[in-house]
C-alpha cells in the first residue's frame, strides 16, 4: 500500500506533465488483474481449468493430466505448471517460489487427521523439510441449490522454519471447488477455484 | 573526570571472542526481511547508537521517529555499498524556532542535518566490520559527533556492535585515544555555528565516549529483532535544553511488515517509550521494483506482410511507418539501398536506447522481405542525431533466437550519427509544421524547513505545450502562507523564492522558450534558446557542447543574457538584469558509473567561480548527486550556510510500472536558498541530450537489446 501511494506521489510530481496514455500506467499499477470466471467462460473452454488468484492477479490453468495417483496436472500461459491432488498443491514450476511434496498418496479427504511428508520450497530454497498437515475442523452442510458441501480446515507446519499457516478446501458433492492455500510463508496464500468439464 | 568502564572491556571481548558463523540452510525462512534498521537518530544503528551496516548500493529509505522531545524525518541514500549518506530534520518541541513570536509564532525549533558514514574495513569471517561517521556534519552543531563503530554479526541472528564517539556521543567518557597521536585534539568548540560550515578543526576533538549494543533477530518470528544498547548519547548538551535521562540502557523491538516497511518500538533513557517507522526501497537495479517489463508483441500475420512488402520499396516503407508507430517510434526517413534498409527515427517513449534500437530492428525484421539483408537504423531527437546502428539481418536473427546480446562493434556497428538534412532519403513522411503537443496534469510544488512552517505546498494544474516549428526548432511552454524576506546582501537571484511562491498562486509561466538544436559535426552540437527560460528569469544565449560519442568526457560553453521576472511569473521584468556564462567539463567514469562534472565561470549573482556535482547513475537509470560551488564572495557576504551545495535525486518512472516510458521524478534539496553560486537552470541541456544515448551506453546495456 505504501508503495503504491509513494508511486502515486512521484506519478504526480514526476517532472514533465502527465499526457493521458500515462493514466495507463497507473491503471496497471493501481488495478488488480482479475479475470471473471461466469457461465459463458466456462463454456467456452474446451478443458477443465483453475482460477489461481492472489491478492493481485488472477491466471487461468488449463488441465494437462491427470494420472493414476489422482494428481491433476494444470498448465499456465507461459508453461507453469501446478500438480494438485484434492486441491491441495503438491507440486509447482515456473512460479515465483515452487514447492514440491515427496509423498503423492496423501489425500486432504482420508480420514486421518494429520498427513506428514518431506517438502522442497524453492526461491529461496528449502530442500527435504519435514511438513505436517493437522486437519482442524470438518465442517459439512448444504448449500442454497442442494449441493453437499464439505469445508475441511487444515493447519500446515514446517518446524524447520517455523512456518504455520492456515489452509482451506472446500468441496461439492465430493469433488474440491475452491482451495485457499499457501505454498511459500513468504508469498500471499493462493486461493483456487476448480472448473472441471467431464 | 575521565574513567576507563569495565562495560567497554565487556563489550569488546563479545565482539572479538565469539567471532564464528552457525551456518543454518534455511535462513531467508527463519530470519526473513534481514536487512539492517534505523535508529532514532534515522541511521542504520541500534536504538540511540549507529552501528557500522550499510544497505544495498541504489538503496533509498526513509525513517521518522517519535522520541520526546524529537520529532525526526530523515531521508538516507546509499550511492554505495560503503557509503551512507542522509539528510534529516529534527523536530525539538521543548524549544521555539526562535525567541521572537512575532517572527515564527509558536512553530518549535528545527533542526536540519547532513550525516555520512563511510566503510573502513569491510567484515570477515574474524574481522568485525568497521567505519567512520559523521553527525550532523556541516550543520549548527547541535548534534554534531563522529564515531568510529565496529560491528560484527557472531552467529546467523545476532549482530553486535562497539564504537567510541566524540561530541554529542561522550554519555560514557573515555580518553580521548587520538590525543596520543596530537595535542590538537583536546579541545572541541562549544559554540553552535549558523550552520553550512565544515568544522573539521573539531573533528575528533575534545572528550571522547565509548557505547555498546546488540541487535538479535528472532528465529522464525517474521523477521523481529530485539535490541539492547549501551547509550552513548551526552544528554547534557544534546538538543540544548538538557534532558532527563535515569539509565543508560535502552531496549528495543523492530517489527517488519514487509522487506520494505518496518515498525519500532524502544524504550530509552530509562523514562521513555518512542516508536517509529522506515521504509526503504532498493532503486538501483534492472527491474528494481518489478518482476519484469512488458514484452514486445510479435506482429501476428508479419509472413503475409512480407509478401506485400515485397511488392514494392513503398510498401516496406508504408509498412515500416505504420508499425514503428504502433510502439511509439516514428520514422522520420528511410531509404533501401543495395539490399540494405536504412531508417531513421525519434522516440520519446524508451529511456534506454538499446532497447529502443533493438525494438525498432525487431520491427524492420518482422516486416522486411527477405532480400533485406541488412539493418541500419539512426535515433534523432530535436535535429540532433544520436547514434547509428547497424547489423547483420542473419546475425540478429540468430542472436535474439538464443537472446545472446551482441556484442558492440564486433556482432554490431554502433557509430556516431550526423543527420544531413541535405541527404536524399527515398521516403521521407511528411510532418505538419508547425507541430503542436500539449500535456496536461497536476503540479506539486513545495517549500519546506521555514521559520513559517516546516511544510509549505500547493497543487496546481500544470500545461507543458511545445510548438515544433520545424525540426530542431520548438517553443516549450509550462503554464502551471509565507513571510520570510531575504536578508542576502548579494542580488536577490534567488533568496526571493518566497515572493515567487505567494505571488503566482494564481495562474503562472513557468517556462516559454524557444530552442534551436543542430550539429555542426557528429561530436559538435549546439542549441539557441530565448523567451522565459526559467521560473525566476527570462532572457536568451546559447550553448555548446563537444561530446565525442565513443568518449567519456564532454565540454561544453554557454552563454546567457538574463533578466529577472516578477513575482507573479508572467511576463513582466524586474530591474536586475545580468550576463552568465560557464565553461563546463563532464566525465562519465565508466566503472563505477560516476558522473564527474564541473562548471566554472559566471553565476547569476555576478559572482565568479567553480561548481561541482558528483552523480552516481545505476543500472535502472536512478540518480543520485551531490553538488556544492565555490564563488569569489564571502562567507558572510553568502550568509547562512557558507557557500551553495545540495543534492538530488532522479527516479525514472519506469522502474514502478512493467511498461517502459521515459518519465521521471526529480528531487533536489538544498539546506539553504542563497543567491551565491546559483545557475540558470534552462531546459533541454545538451549534455542531458546527448549523453543518455552515447558509446558508454550500449556498453553497459546491451544485454537489453533483445528485451
Amino acid at each position: 500500500m505504501i508503495k503504491r501511494c509513494l508511486f502515486i506521489f512521484i506519478f504526480f510530481s514526476s517532472c514533465a506533465s502527465i499526457e493521458y496514455s500515462y493514466f495507463k500506467d497507473l491503471k496497471n499499477y493501481y488495478s488488480k488483474n482479475r479475470i471473471l470466471v461466469d457461465q459463458s467462460f466456462v463454456d467456452n473452454q474446451n478443458f477443465s481449468f483453475i482460477k489461481v488468484s492472489n491478492s493481485k492477479n488472477d491466471a487461468i490453468f488449463i488441465l494437462s493430466n491427470v494420472d493414476q495417483f489422482g494428481v491433476h496436472e494444470w498448465i499456465g500461459s507461459n508453461y507453469e505448471s501446478i500438480k494438485t491432488k484434492d486441491g491441495l498443491v503438491i507440486e509447482t514450476k515456473g512460479l515465483r517460489s515452487d514447492i514440491k511434496f515427496y509423498s503423492y498418496d496423501i489425500s486432504i479427504l482420508e480420514k486421518a487427521t494429520n498427513f506428514n511428508s518431506q517438502i522442497d520450497l524453492y526461491n529461496p530454497d528449502l530442500i527435504f523439510s519435514s511438513i505436517t498437515l493437522r486437519r482442524d475442523s470438518l465442517t459439512t452442510y448444504m448449500n442454497s441449490k442442494g449441493n453437499e458441501m464439505n469445508v475441511y480446515e487444515y493447519t500446515r507446519i514446517v518446524p524447520e522454519i517455523g512456518w504455520k499457516s492456515k489452509d482451506s478446501y472446500i468441496f461439492k458433492d465430493g469433488v474440491i471447488h475452491r482451495s485457499m492455500q499457501k505454498i511459500n510463508p513468504l508469498l500471499d496464500p493462493l486461493k483456487i477455484d476448480f472448473y472441471f468439464k467431464y | 573526570m575521565l574513567w576507563y568502564p569495565r562495560f567497554q572491556h565487556i563489550g569488546l571481548l563479545i565482539c572479538m571472542s565469539f567471532s564464528f558463523y552457525l551456518l543454518a540452510e534455511p535462513t531467508e525462512y527463519i530470519y526473513p526481511y534481514k536487512q539492517y534498521s534505523f535508529s532514532n537518530y534515522g541511521t542504520l544503528g541500534l536504538i540511540q547508537n549507529p552501528n557500522a551496516r550499510f544497505l544495498d548500493e541504489g538503496s533509498l529509505g526513509f525513517s521518522w521517529s517519535h522520541n520526546e522531545p524529537y520529532l525526526r524525518g530523515s531521508l538516507i541514500a546509499y550511492p554505495f555499498n560503503w557509503l551512507e549518506v542522509s539528510y534529516q530534520y529534527a523536530d525539538i518541541n521543548n524549544q521555539l524556532y526562535s525567541p521572537f513570536k512575532d517572527f515564527s509564532g509558536s512553530q518549535s525549533l528545527k533542526d536540519k542535518s547532513f550525516d555520512a558514514k563511510i566503510r573502513l574495513i569491510k567484515e570477515s569471517q574474524f574481522l568485525p566490520q568497521i567505519a567512520v561517521g559523521f553527525r550532523d556534519l556541516a550543520g549548527t552543531g547541535l548534534f554534531s559527533s563522529e564515531f568510529i563503530v565496529a560491528s560484527k554479526n557472531v552467529s546467523t541472528g545476532l549482530d553486535l556492535t562497539t564504537g567510541i564517539g566524540w561530541g554529542n556521543l561522550t554519555g560514557q567518557l573515555i580518553k580521548n585515544p587520538f590525543l596520543e597521536i596530537s595535542q590538537r585534539f583536546e579541545n572541541r568548540s562549544s559554540t553552535l555555528g549558523k550552520g553550512g560550515e565544515f568544522n573539521i578543526d573539531d573533528y575528533f576533538s575534545g572528550p571522547a565516549g565509548y557505547f555498546f549494543g546488540l541487535e538479535y533477530y528472532v528465529p522464525k518470528f517474521r523477521g523481529m529483532r530485539i535490541k539492547f544498547e549501551y547509550d552513548g548519547t551526552n544528554y547534557n548538551t544534546e538538543g540544548g535544553i538538557p534532558i532527563s535521562q535515569t539509565s543508560n540502557f535502552n531496549f528495543g523491538i523492530v517489527f517488519p511488515q514487509s522487506k520494505n516497511l518496518s515498525y519500532k518500538l524502544n524504550f530509552t533513557r530509562g523514562n521513555t517509550v518512542n516508536f517509529g517507522f522506515s521504509y526503504v526501497l532498493n532503486l538501483g537495479n534492472k527491474n528494481a521494483q518489478t518482476i519484469s517489463k512488458e514484452k514486445q508483441p510479435r506482429i501476428s500475420n508479419s509472413n503475409a506482410i512480407k509478401i506485400v512488402t515485397s511488392r514494392s520499396d513503398q510498401n516496406l516503407y508504408r509498412g515500416a511507418l505504420k508499425y514503428l508507430s504502433d510502439e511509439k517510434i516514428f520514422l522520420q526517413h528511410a531509404s533501401i539501398n543495395d539490399n540494405e534498409l536504412e531508417v531513421i527515427f525519434a522516440q520519446g517513449k524508451y529511456r534506454n536506447p538499446v532497447i529502443a534500437s533493438g525494438r525498432t530492428l525487431s520491427i524492420l525484421d518482422q516486416i522486411a522481405p527477405n532480400n533485406i539483408t541488412s539493418f541500419k537504423v539512426h535515433e534523432i531527437n530535436g535535429g540532433i542525431g544520436l547514434y547509428s546502428i547497424s547489423i547483420n539481418r542473419d546475425a540478429f536473427n540468430r542472436d535474439r533466437k538464443l537472446f545472446l546480446p551482441p556484442k558492440p562493434d564486433i556482432d554490431i556497428g554502433v557509430e556516431p550519427f550526423k543527420l544531413n538534412n541535405n541527404k536524399n532519403y527515398k521516403f521521407n513522411p511528411k510532418t505538419k509544421y508547425p507541430a503542436f503537443f500539449n500535456t496536461i496534469g497536476p503540479d506539486i510544488r513545495s517549500q519546506i524547513g521555514g521559520p513559517d512552517g516546516f511544510f509549505f505546498g500547493d497543487l496546481k494544474l500544470k500545461s507543458v505545450s511545445e510548438l515544433l516549428i520545424l525540426r530542431g526548432l520548438s517553443v516549450i511552454s509550462e503554464i502551471s502562507k509565507l513571510k520570510l524576506p531575504s536578508d542576502s546582501v548579494l542580488p536577490h537571484v534567488r533568496t526571493d523564492i518566497v515572493q515567487y511562491l505567494k505571488e503566482s498562486r494564481n495562474l503562472s509561466i513557468q517556462r516559454m522558450q524557444l530552442n534551436k538544436f543542430g550539429q555542426i559535426s557528429p561530436s559538435i552540437y549546439y542549441k539557441f534558446s530565448a523567451g522565459i527560460l526559467e521560473h525566476m528569469f527570462n532572457g536568451y544565449g546559447s550553448e555548446a557542447l563537444y561530446k565525442p560519442f565513443d568518449k567519456n568526457y564532454a565540454i561544453g560553453v554557454e552563454a546567457w543574457k538574463v533578466y529577472q521576472r516578477n513575482y507573479d511569473q508572467m511576463f513582466g521584468m524586474r530591474d536586475y538584469q545580468t550576463t552568465t556564462g560557464h565553461l563546463s567539463f563532464y566525465y562519465h567514469e565508466p566503472v563505477t558509473n560516476i558522473i564527474f562534472k564541473m562548471k566554472g565561470g559566471k553565476f547569476l549573482a555576478k559572482d565568479s567561480g567553480i561548481s561541482f556535482e558528483f552523480t552516481r547513475e545505476f543500472y535502472s537509470g536512478f540518480r543520485l548527486s551531490a553538488f556544492f560551488t565555490r564563488t569569489d564572495i564571502s562567507t558572510e557576504e553568502f550568509g547562512e550556510g557558507s557557500f551553495d551545495k545540495g543534492f538530488s535525486f532522479y527516479i525514472p518512472l519506469e522502474i514502478f510500472s512493467n511498461s517502459y516510458n521515459s518519465r521521471n521524478f526529480g528531487w533536489g534539496l538544498k539546506p539553504i536558498t542563497r543567491d551565491g553560486g546559483a545557475i540558470l537552470t534552462h531546459s533541454h541541456n545538451l549534455w542531458g541530450v546527448v549523453h543518455k544515448s552515447h558509446k558508454h551506453k550500449f556498453n553497459r546495456h546491451i544485454a537489453d537489446f533483445y528485451d
